[in-house]
């Protein structure tokens, strides 16, 4: 188990980058704490097995060093670096048994065999794969060969960190959970510093105590899931976490007023928008609260989705998302007032602080 | 629920069921025809039994040409399966140098086999083949006219010549057919470049190599080896 320093890692896939554009991660520079469980959220494309191949050094970064607890990794290759790593779609060995895949990483290690048995043995049990230890691993369904995977991952109880690789995809959603659960026990139980990649919005806050949103090759926050639900630093973290995502619309900032068409509503500092070229009010589904004060909108149409309920409407021309509670009532002539404290500023995209 | 049938599909492996009676059955049937016949020409036929048969097995020539045979086979695979699968791992995987490598490969295979023979025959020869000549021309003492060993070893690097290629080009195929993660997982798992072969990487040929086993002339000694060959193997290995 390691700290691990990612020290301004730059990556392009390209033998010369010659412009931002051509680096498929910009500048990570972080640090992840011993013990930890981190998710890395993101779209498709974003980088997130860039750095976790860069973490486990399938990859070389362009630029950078990473450091596992201060020390200098950058030029280890895969082997020494003690990292276990589970992949997006199950890799077994199907000339073995179930048994002698998981038995696989330890014995290439050199590990003494009774050792090796006690480790697999449990780690049979807590995949529930106990009953298929002698069986050729070939021709099993694709859960059970990426529970073989997982285990393979889990088996070394001295990496430095588990990095997970989308590794539920292919498992229907019931395991989904009960794996997950496992994992998360595991992380309580044992420590280990556990990296998970996902564009699972749900897979990432359930898992993790930090979740890193990645978008277009940067870290765009880095928080609790309640601070990314609360105050997104970046508009795409306020999009793409929550269900759903937080609605923006144009602003114009004056001191601690800000106007949205020919609304001002006034905050409690004044956010630091001068150089911005572009300026957005966000504000969450749910901090929008629809009554007969305040200003008035247009519903457009509401869906039911059981405990709540979705009110898609037009504010000052643009379209908003309301979430109400179930029983709440949608008057004739509605209107919405927004909660001051669930409101954030963005300029040229990144959240403003308060001036200086 | 009760399963519909329709018998109709059958009439679409009907014109491959014409295909190969014609290009298998009936000429098979033709030869085990003619093998209980003789005939003293003219076209005439008469029945003959299972004379041929008895002959045949009674024949000490037939069984020392099947041993050498079995021989050759086995020297052959020992030497091509290895040589093959060694290339293979050594091929590029990307770059220009595949289609280099994989035309390179397949050439030898384009000649026809009896041709092969043919090419052999003169190139080994001490008078005029540039490989017989070279030979004796730097003092080694080769004639596979005279020589039986010289005559082993000279159809062995011409089979080793022609039929490596196969064996390359489907162990590639094998090769570019296993996805990047499992090698990322046997990095991972600490896997040495043995393992790697052993687990991963010979798994992926087994099939094709089974393929390519089949494939060779050696395994079907009887069912018609290029004439130019088994009759160079025949008559001069027999000394």
């Amino acid at each position: 188990m390691a700290r691990i320093t990612l020290d301004h890692i730059r990556h392009a896939y390209g033998p010369t980058p010659k412009s931002e554009k051509d680096y498929a991660l910009k500048e990570v520079h972080h640090e992840w704490n011993d013990g930890g469980a981190y998710a890395l959220l993101g779209p498709s494309g974003c980088g997130k097995t860039s750095l976790l191949n860069i973490i486990s050094g399938l990859i070389q970064p362009s630029e950078g060093r990473i450091l596992f607890d201060g020390q200098d990794v950058t030029n280890l290759p895969t082997q020494q670096r003690n990292i276990a790593q589970v992949f997006q779609f199950p890799v077994i060995y199907d000339t073995m048994t179930v048994y002698d895949n998981l038995a696989f990483p330890l014995r290439n290690r050199g590990v003494a065999e009774p050792d090796v048995d006690r480790r697999v043995r449990e780690i049979l049990e807590m995949i529930d794969l106990s009953d298929w230890a002698k069986r050729r691993a070939r021709g099993l369904t694709a859960d059970q060969k990426q529970k073989i995977s997982l285990g393979r991952g889990l088996v070394r109880s001295d990496v430095n960190a588990i990095l997970f690789d989308e590794p539920l995809t292919v498992i229907d959603p019931h395991m989904k959970w009960v794996l997950r659960s496992q994992l998360k026990r595991l992380h309580k139980q044992f420590g280990f510093t556990m990296v998970y990649v996902t564009h699972d919005q749900t897979e990432a806050l359930t898992f993790a105590d930090k979740v890193v949103v990645m978008y277009d090759g940067e870290i765009v926050q880095i928080g609790t899931p309640a601070e990314l639900f609360e105050r997104p630093s970046h508009t795409f973290v306020g999009y793409f976490i929550g269900s759903p995502g937080m609605n923006f619309m144009p602003a114009k900032v004056e001191g601690r007023t800000v106007r949205v068409g020919e609304h001002a509503l006034t905050l409690d500092y004044a956010p630091k928008t001068a150089a911005a070229a572009k300026v957005e009010l966000g504000i969450r589904p749910e901090f929008i609260r629809v009554g007969r004060e305040g200003m008035p909108v247009t519903v457009s149409k509401v869906e039911d989705i059981g405990r709540q309920k979705i009110v898609r409407a037009q504010f000052a021309g643009q379209p908003i998302a309301i979430v109400v509670p179930e029983d709440g009532e949608i008057p004739a002539d509605p209107r919405v007032t927004f909660e001051p404290s669930g409101i954030s500023i963005y300029a040229d995209s990144w959240r403003a602080g308060p001036e200086a | 629920m009760e399963k519909t049938w329709n018998n109709k599909a059958w009439f679409l492996v009907l014109p491959v069921l014409v295909l190969v009676a014609f290009s298998a059955v009936i000429p098979l049937m033709t030869v085990v025809n003619y093998s209980v016949q003789d005939t003293f020409g003219n076209n005439q036929f008469f029945w003959n039994g299972t004379d041929w048969f008895t002959q045949i097995l009674h024949s000490d020539r037939f069984w020392a040409a099947l041993q050498r045979n079995l021989v050759f086979s086995l020297i052959i695979l020992a030497i091509e399966i290895p040589l093959g699968i060694f290339i293979a791992l050594n091929m590029p995987k990307s770059g220009i140098g595949v289609p280099v490598c994989l035309v390179l490969m397949a050439l030898p295979l384009l000649i026809p086999w009896n041709v092969v023979g043919t090419i052999w025959q003169v190139f080994g020869r001490n008078d005029i083949g540039l490989f017989g000549y070279s030979l004796n021309a730097i003092g080694i003492d080769y004639n596979y006219v005279q020589d039986p060993l010289d005559a082993w070893v000279t159809i062995i690097i011409m089979d080793v010549w022609h039929w490596t290629s196969l064996v390359v080009l489907l162990c590639y195929a094998g090769l570019v057919s296993i996805p990047d993660a499992f090698y990322q997982a046997a990095k991972i798992d600490g896997a040495s470049r043995w393992a790697v072969f052993r687990y991963i990487q010979l798994p992926k040929m087994k099939r094709v190599l089974l393929i390519a086993v089949l494939l060779h002339p050696a395994f079907r000694p009887f069912l018609g080896r290029p004439a130019a060959k088994s009759s160079f193997f025949v008559d001069h290995s027999r000394s």
